[in-house]
């Protein structure tokens, strides 16, 4: 999370240059509330970016359409519509660029070498890299590693419960990578686990109440990492 | 109704007779009934980390496929299962029904069904956090199930 500083420096810089710039010259016909939505906007985009959330790049760009529209007089589209092309682009993108854009989210442990498991795109619920999917429908997984590694949970469209009960994280801690768009996901966590909660949450809510947990000192680690847009991820303790 | 019980020596096991003048729903139901109590049901090994665990059926909330295993669900934990889905559903007694492709379920141990008219339906069970979907296509016969298990326990 180090680019976080620079990035929000960076960013509040532009913000206010924006806004003197918007004020003082006759170049842009846009009101306050205009230069505020564009600065919330841009702040979505710039976020998304990093880790390839392409919901989060491709809406607020329509968003951002259709406030200067008018102003710099460019065709006129439908909302709707403009919002539909949006989500269909970023469901597209999401698609085609998944394979190469996780990986420089990794840097630990000694798995590289034997195929990367996040450009997977078969189920795989058994073994220590899993990865569970489902789209448009509901479901329940129960994992079952003895020695979990890695796991990435895809859920569009749905309802996907996860429990971890049963499973048994490496001693040097495990990732679990969520993506969830359009739908609900609910994690089941055991209470004595250390969970480190580094989800992003682009028009969707991270339901995660710590005070459940009760983590012991020597507990092994979990990190939750990945994004979740227009949906909801919930975080229960067992 | 009638019953009486007779001791008689030299039957290896217990014999149930019925007589009646006709044979009506109630009398079904107790050959019924009687019936599924002789069937004690199948003995099922539950494995877990090298060791084998013996327990009554009834513990079990449901049998589920994941991947290549087929797992044993209890309150609280998960054992594996040296059997297919297809072979428990035929050797398991009545209150184990086909709730999905992928899942048997015990209807005795059933606590809610939140009903879904779009897709699946979920199930909850008491005194434990696991949940399991029933898909449409069985939700009927574990509805006629649910129905026997009340006229059983009654």
């Amino acid at each position: 999370m180090k680019h976080r500083n620079w990035f929000w420096g960076i960013f509040f810089l532009a913000a206010a240059l924006f806004i003197v710039v918007g004020q003082t010259t006759q170049f842009l016909a846009v009101g306050f509330w205009s230069v505020a939505a564009t600065v919330l906007l841009a702040a979505v985009i710039l976020s998304s970016l990093p880790d390839g959330n392409f919901f989060g790049i491709f809406v607020p760009a329509a968003l951002l359409y259709l406030i200067y529209r008018a102003p710099l007089h460019w065709p006129a589209i439908s909302p709707w519509l403009l919002l539909l092309a949006a989500v269909l682009a970023s469901l597209g993108c999401g698609m085609i660029f998944h394979g190469g854009r996780w990986h420089h989210h990794h840097g630990e442990g000694g798995w590289h070498g034997e195929g990367n498991p996040f450009s997977r795109s078969e189920e795989n619920v058994e073994g220590n890299d899993v990865f569970v999917k489902s789209s448009f429908s509901e479901s329940c997984k129960y994992l079952h590693s003895d020695c979990l590694k890695n796991a990435r949970l895809v859920s569009s469209f749905g309802k996907m419960s996860v429990y971890f009960d049963q499973v048994r994280l490496s001693p040097d801690g495990a990732e679990a990578q969520v993506e969830s768009s359009f739908g609900e996901m609910v994690l089941y966590l055991p209470k004595a686990w250390q969970v480190v909660d580094r989800v992003r949450a682009g028009f969707g809510a991270v339901n995660n109440d710590v005070r459940e947990a009760s983590p012991a000192a020597d507990a092994p680690k979990l990190t939750l990492t990945g994004s979740v847009s227009f949906g909801n991820l919930e975080i229960r303790y067992i | 109704m009638k019953v009486r019980i007779e001791r008689a020596e030299g039957l290896n096991e217990p014999e149930v007779l019925i007589r009646c003048s006709r044979v009506d729903e109630s009398v079904r139901k107790i050959q019924q009934f009687v019936l599924e109590q002789s069937g004690r049901g199948p003995e099922i090994t539950f494995y877990k980390q090298n060791r084998e665990y013996y327990f009554p059926l009834d513990d079990v909330l449901f049998f589920e496929t994941e991947g290549e295993h087929i797992y044993a669900h209890t309150a609280d934990d998960a054992y594996l299962i040296r059997y297919r889905l297809y072979e428990l559903e035929r050797m398991l007694p009545r209150n184990f029904v086909r709730a999905a492709k992928s899942a048997v379920v015990n209807v005795r141990r059933i606590y809610s069904i939140t009903r879904n008219l779009a897709s699946s339906s979920l199930i909850r069970f008491a005194g434990s956090h696991k949940q399991v979907y029933v898909s449409r296509y069985y939700y009927k016969e574990l509805r006629q199930r649910l129905k026997e298990r009340g006229i059983h326990e009654a």
